[in-house]
């Protein structure tokens, strides 16, 4: 009897075990080994798309070169509690470098006294301004300009959240392209300029193009513009710093080129106003409005059979200032991860259609593999693998695979869109600064890369639990200097 | 001869309006965005100020309006304006600007009109 | 089990050693980058000087027609790109006489032939840039080498060329002529040239435009006019309303209304009665902000129009009762 349960425990049930086990574990490497080769694809495309693109490389040439083609644009910047930054925001937005454009400051029911400062520092007066589209939004309670500045104009609402007052800012806005930005967002001058550049181009098709986005931490600042990029001397922000480089310059790049774009940056965004409206404006539901709405405009466009393009502009036009705790960091990244759930759940139907073409084959199918999975696999593996190699399921060559793909590759990867920088922008000043980035690149796959991939675990959780809101927000003011 | 400020954020126009005036005998301060303009206007008091439209900081009628404090600066101010910036033409001279060249111009006649403001001025 | 397969050990040494490989390429690579970019630091360093001669001199020569020896020297030692560069900002910022002054220079240092040499560069955006830098050199020699590259392989340098080559003085005509069959004519890319065009010789390029030409470049020719503000070719521009190309009759009905003629209520009106569908909808279109004075008789005969888009457009602008004569624009058909 005893023998009998013996041999039942060491060949079935051990054998099936180790079966499992080895299923579990290559499936594991598998989807790890995919991820990279996606990643390679992806870095390899970005250098094709940047080492051929034709841009203006002087801001110059860029200005005497499309003054005259450069259709008229209306700047949409939400504010929420910013009287402290609001009054300089719209100054700098005020001075971009652009031949035609207008500024609609949305007040979204601030609390603090951001509407008097801004009265305070422009004499706002009522402006006789109707609505020009049904979008729904909260009520709105007064709209101003300024006898001083003509193409500045204040809508004054109750509060809806960010996406609430996108829409009020889409209902006033006259011209046929509209810009969304981040008004605490420091945008380079000749912002609006570059990244026009695909619609002037092709007026007929591209409904919307994105920028890159950097760090602006440890950038000198000066009247609203940066003056001189630096790197941030908090370590977090450094890592976010090579982080935003990887993800703009070898993601969005290569996704743009391919056709499978799915979002374009809340810090900076120019649409078609027209194609806004027809989808609906941004939804208000969705804490990962920016995504969302680039999703749905690709629905919407597939839906009616018109052809359109969604364009990527690589060069840096919009810097940010990213957080520098942990806690802060950690609610913004399991908010984003929850955006892009949500996203992805709400348009799911789209995937892997041939009727929704790339965006539906690729870029949902992307959301769904690098956003949601991979991250949630990578931590399986950190979990199950050294409890199968102790099991001896798996061997030391295994564990040695598994290690320099997640790391070696993850380094190469991160280092290759430092290179991609260094040859087709150089923006970083100095050379010391590409040497630190360069250490950066390579531990951040240490540590801050797990951090990342647990924060995704924890937004997941979250939406699951199916908890809304945006969660508690810091930002700090831009330090001059 | 006079002390002009020079405000543009364009190294290269800042230099070109530099050696314009400088050749004339002019002392020129030169001020790189819209907030230095007004620091040096204040502090320098120059005898006139050649001011681009587009700066960063304040742009060109910004600073107009924060010298002029609601009434005309009393400084003169010559505008240096983009093609396609008509309306920041027409608002300087609302605002109290003395003068205006469109990019690209001729350096004599920046010189010219230079001379003309101050003569009227003197 | 599967895992003792040679097959599969060769396997995952393959990816351990690709991924080592790829790491360390990637960090030689980067360590390169790093050196490189100290190395042009160091030339910078020595290089400033020398650039802010240069600009003095520059400046110098623009003021006074005379460049102190210590400036033409540094200009010399600058790389030729460098100062071309200078040169083709400071030409954009000024005109007449001392553009004139600044391509007397630029000969004077050889910046020309440079430029030259560059229109025959490998990568077309150093021919590009060449091409339009070489504007400002009006004379033969620099005109026939711009002649020369309205052949070359790539549209965007022909287009450039041919930009260039007008700015540059050559005859109007004859850059047309060579270039009026070039595929690169036919897409948007030119409408920065057709803008050119319209904004240097309007009257020649409304010469070119023609009722029984459908392509592409009379379109852009139309909105270059239109957008350039050509008012006095407007004659040839409202000829084009009778084109056999229905998206030509289009673009001269918009051009017309960006000219804003006094001709403009007459032609909507004519263009409400055209046989194309789409060209009575966007003559609809323009009525409230341009024709307020149309017949109600009119709107009604074009509610009972056969095409459904042009009767939903009309019925919903056919004032209702009392409210006569004072039209409101509905909302969002203003995008025209």
């Amino acid at each position: 009897m005893h023998d009998w349960l013996q041999f039942f425990w060491e060949h079935i049930v051990a054998a099936a075990l180790g079966d499992l086990g080895e299923v579990v574990a290559f499936t594991v490497i598998g989807i790890s080994m995919t991820q990279n080769l996606v990643y390679l694809v992806l870095l390899v495309v970005a250098f094709v798309v940047m080492a051929t693109r034709q841009s203006f490389r002087q801001s110059r040439a860029l200005w005497s070169g499309l003054v005259d083609l450069a259709p008229p644009i209306t700047v949409i910047a939400p504010a929420f509690d910013e009287e402290a930054t609001v009054v300089e925001n719209v100054r700098s937005l005020m001075a971009l470098k652009y031949p035609r454009f207008t500024v609609v400051l949305v007040n979204d029911g601030s609390n603090d006294g951001t509407l008097g400062a801004l009265e305070a520092a422009f004499g706002l007066v009522p402006a006789d301004r109707a609505p020009r589209s049904e979008l729904e939004h909260a009520p709105v309670r007064g709209v101003y300009t300024s006898p001083a500045l003509p193409n500045l104009l204040v809508v004054d609402k109750e509060n809806g959240g960010k996406a609430d007052a996108l829409n009020a800012g889409l209902t006033y806005a006259e011209s046929d392209l509209v810009c969304a930005v981040d008004v605490d967002c420091l945008l380079e001058a000749d912002a609006l300029l570059r990244v026009v550049q695909p619609f002037v181009e092709d007026p007929d098709h591209v409904v919307a193009m994105g920028g890159t986005v950097r760090v602006a931490n440890g950038c000198a600042v000066k009247g609203g513009r940066i003056k001189r990029i630096g790197l941030p001397g908090n370590l977090l922000a450094r890592l976010q710093t090579v982080e935003y480089l990887r993800a703009f310059m070898m993601a969005r790049v290569s996704w743009g080129r391919i056709g499978a774009l799915m979002i374009v940056s809340g810090a900076f965004g120019i649409f078609r106003r027209d194609v806004l409206i027809e989808v609906g404006g941004y939804d208000r539901h969705t804490v990962g409005e920016d995504l969302e709405v680039v999703v749905r405009i690709h629905r919407f466009m597939r839906d009616h059979d018109r052809r359109y393009r969604v364009e990527f502009v690589p060069d840096p036009v919009c810097w940010t200032q990213v957080p520098e705790e942990l806690g802060a960091l950690a609610r913004q990244r399991v908010r984003w991860q929850r955006g892009a759930i949500e996203s992805f759940v709400r348009h799911k139907d789209m995937m892997l259609k041939r009727r929704y073409g790339r965006a539906g084959m690729i870029g949902l199918a992307q959301i769904l593999f690098l956003d949601i999975l991979t991250p949630l696999v990578e931590l399986v593996g950190y979990v199950l693998l050294p409890v199968f190699f102790v099991l001896g399921v798996i061997n030391w060559d295994f564990i040695i695979a598994y290690l320099a793909l997640t790391f070696a590759f993850g380094i190469f990867i991160s280092v290759g869109s430092l290179i991609l920088e260094e040859v087709e922008l150089s923006r970083f000043p100095r050379a010391t600064d590409l040497a630190r980035l360069t250490l950066v690149a390579i531990f951040e796959n240490f540590g801050y890369r797990q951090l990342n991939n647990y924060w995704r675990l924890i937004g997941h959780l979250h939406h699951l639990r199916g908890k809304k809101g945006w969660g508690r927000q810091q930002r700090r003011a831009f330090a001059a200097g | 001869m006079a002390r002009i400020l020079v405000a543009d954020d364009d190294d290269l126009i800042v230099d070109l309006v530099r050696f314009t005036l400088e050749a004339k005998g002019h002392e020129i301060m030169v001020a790189n965005d819209g907030d230095e303009a007004i620091d040096i206007a204040t502090t320098e008091e120059p005898e006139l100020i050649i001011l681009d439209g587009m700066m960063p900081g304040s742009d060109g009628l910004q600073v107009l309006r924060r010298l002029g404090q609601g009434g005309a600066p009393s400084v003169p101010v010559i505008m240096l304006s983009a093609r396609k910036q008509q309306q920041d033409v027409v608002g300087g001279l609302e605002l109290g600007a003395e003068d205006y060249l469109v990019k690209p111009f001729m350096p004599e006649e920046l010189a010219m009109r230079v001379s003309k403001v101050l003569r009227a001025r003197a | 089990m599967i895992l003792s397969t040679g097959l599969l050990d060769r396997l995952l040494q393959a990816i351990w050693t690709t991924a080592l490989v790829l790491v360390v390429a990637g960090l030689i690579v980067m360590l390169a980058l790093i050196f490189r970019r100290r190395l042009q630091e160091w030339l910078e360093s020595r290089r400033a000087p020398l650039r802010n001669a240069a600009r003095a001199g520059l400046m110098s020569w623009l003021d006074r027609g005379f460049i102190p020896p210590k400036s033409l020297l540094a200009t010399m030692k600058l790389p030729a790109d460098e100062f071309a560069t200078t040169l083709d900002e400071t030409a954009q910022l000024v005109k007449g006489a001392a553009r004139e002054r600044l391509a007397e220079l630029g000969r004077e240092v050889g910046v020309d032939v440079h430029l030259r040499r560059r229109l025959r560069a490998r990568l077309a955006a150093t021919r590009i840039q060449a091409a339009r830098r070489l504007s400002l050199f009006a004379d033969d020699e620099n005109r026939s080498a711009l002649a020369a590259a309205l052949d070359d392989d790539v549209k965007s340098v022909r287009l450039v060329a041919a930009e260039a080559a007008l700015r540059a003085g050559a005859d109007f005509d004859g850059v047309l002529d060579q270039l009026w069959d070039d595929t690169a004519l036919a897409d948007r890319g030119a409408a920065r040239l057709f803008l050119a065009m319209a904004q240097g010789w309007p009257e020649a390029l409304a010469r070119r435009l023609d009722v029984h030409d459908p392509a592409m470049r009379q379109l852009l020719a139309l909105q270059a006019l239109a957008e350039a503000g050509a008012v006095a070719t407007w004659p040839r521009i409202r000829a084009m309303r009778k084109a056999t190309s229905v998206a030509l009759r289009e673009v001269a009905l918009l051009a017309l209304v960006r000219l804003d003629l006094p001709v403009l209520p007459g032609e909507i009106e004519d263009a409400l009665g055209d046989a194309e569908a789409r060209v009575r909808r966007l003559a609809l279109r323009l009525v409230p902000r341009h024709h307020p004075k149309i017949g109600r008789e009119r709107l009604e005969a074009l509610a009972a129009d056969e095409d459904t888009g042009v009767r939903r457009a009309a019925a919903a602008l056919l004032p209702s009762g009392e409210e006569a004569g004072s039209h409101t624009l509905p909302l969002e058909t203003a995008r025209a």
